[in-house]
């Protein structure tokens, strides 16, 4: 089976193909494809299926290690999200209330 | 107990608890910082210990609970101090969440007493800081266990290097969940800790 030249946006070329082996998945893809009025979108649920498990995959420290090689700027914001999900927004948005945390009034939070 | 509760502006959940009790700067938090969480926080870590043993190999999850637990109960249990309180939540939440849960009740009942709420997992600082938000006239922001933190260091009260070690044994036991709480209070202060931290967390 293979995820073919679909144009998803605009950076989609014929380089961003992703192909494996799965003989019984491509039979099993086509017959639910052939079910459905309008078939199913196999490169999208491809996709999603690879990024899922792909996530699930990771440990704390490859992720770690991920977002610290986003940050040396060797890997794309694209390719965190796909990795990563969220984290770069929550990053962002916990960085925000920690700096208005610190710009609150400090009156009884250190001992006498 | 219950006639003269004190509340403190600082209110910290079991896993923010765990997680700053496991860093070396724990001591100069009980000495510095006036702290209050509920009585379920309270529950979850006695829980903690009793559920999990003393003789937990290092490293692992278990010992991480054990020992935060127990040495973050120590400054709770000690009635003569004021600067470490206890509020009851009513009504009692249950269940896996039932600490942080506890914590947004006595915020939602108490939002004016609160200016930082200290919590480990994000959704809960999320609806937190919600809470907060439609509060009128009151500031008060829902932040990581990293926040204890800085306020010893923006008071002088540890180095930078202490800091930032800190930080790293945060890190090494809150894993993924740490890293980002860290990045974001590094990013927020801002502080560089790449020369007191070893280079595989850090860039």
């Amino acid at each position: 089976m293979s995820v073919d030249g679909e144009y998803v946006g605009k950076m989609a070329t014929n380089n961003d193909k992703i192909q494996f082996r799965g003989e019984a998945e491509k039979e099993a893809s086509q017959v639910v494809d052939q079910m459905r009025l309008g078939g199913i979108n196999i490169s999208e649920l491809a996709r999603q299926g690879l990024q899922e498990k792909l996530r699930e995959t990771l440990s704390d420290e490859e992720k770690i290690t991920l977002h610290q090689r986003y940050r040396q700027g060797e890997l794309s914001e694209e390719a965190v999200e796909v990795l990563l999900g969220d984290v770069l927004e929550d990053i962002e948005r916990e960085r925000d209330a920690f700096a208005e945390a610190t710009e609150l009034d400090r009156s009884g939070v250190f001992q006498e | 107990m219950a006639d003269a509760v004190v509340r403190h502006p600082v209110i910290v959940d079991t896993d923010a608890l765990i997680a700053v009790a496991n860093t070396s700067l724990w001591a100069r938090v009980t000495e510095a910082l006036q702290l209050t969480t509920t009585n379920v926080c309270i529950r979850e870590l006695e829980r903690h210990v009793r559920e999990t043993s003393e003789y937990a190999p290092d490293g692992t999850r278990e010992q991480w609970l054990h020992e935060g637990s127990s040495t973050a109960l120590e400054p709770f249990d000690d009635d003569a101090n004021e600067s470490f309180t206890t509020v009851s939540c009513v009504p009692r939440p249950h269940g896996e969440d039932a600490g942080e849960t506890s914590v947004q009740i006595e915020i939602e009942q108490h939002t004016e007493q609160y200016r930082f709420a200290i919590l480990m997992d994000k959704h809960g600082r999320r609806s937190i800081n919600r809470v907060f938000d439609e509060a009128e006239a009151t500031g008060g922001r829902a932040v990581a266990p990293t926040f204890l933190l800085y306020l010893l260091l923006d008071e002088g009260k540890c180095t930078v290097e202490e800091f930032c070690r800190a930080c790293g044994e945060l890190l090494r036991g809150e894993g993924w969940t740490g890293y980002q709480a860290i990045q974001a209070a590094w990013e927020a202060i801002p502080v560089d800790c790449s020369q007191y931290l070893s280079t595989d967390l850090l860039s």
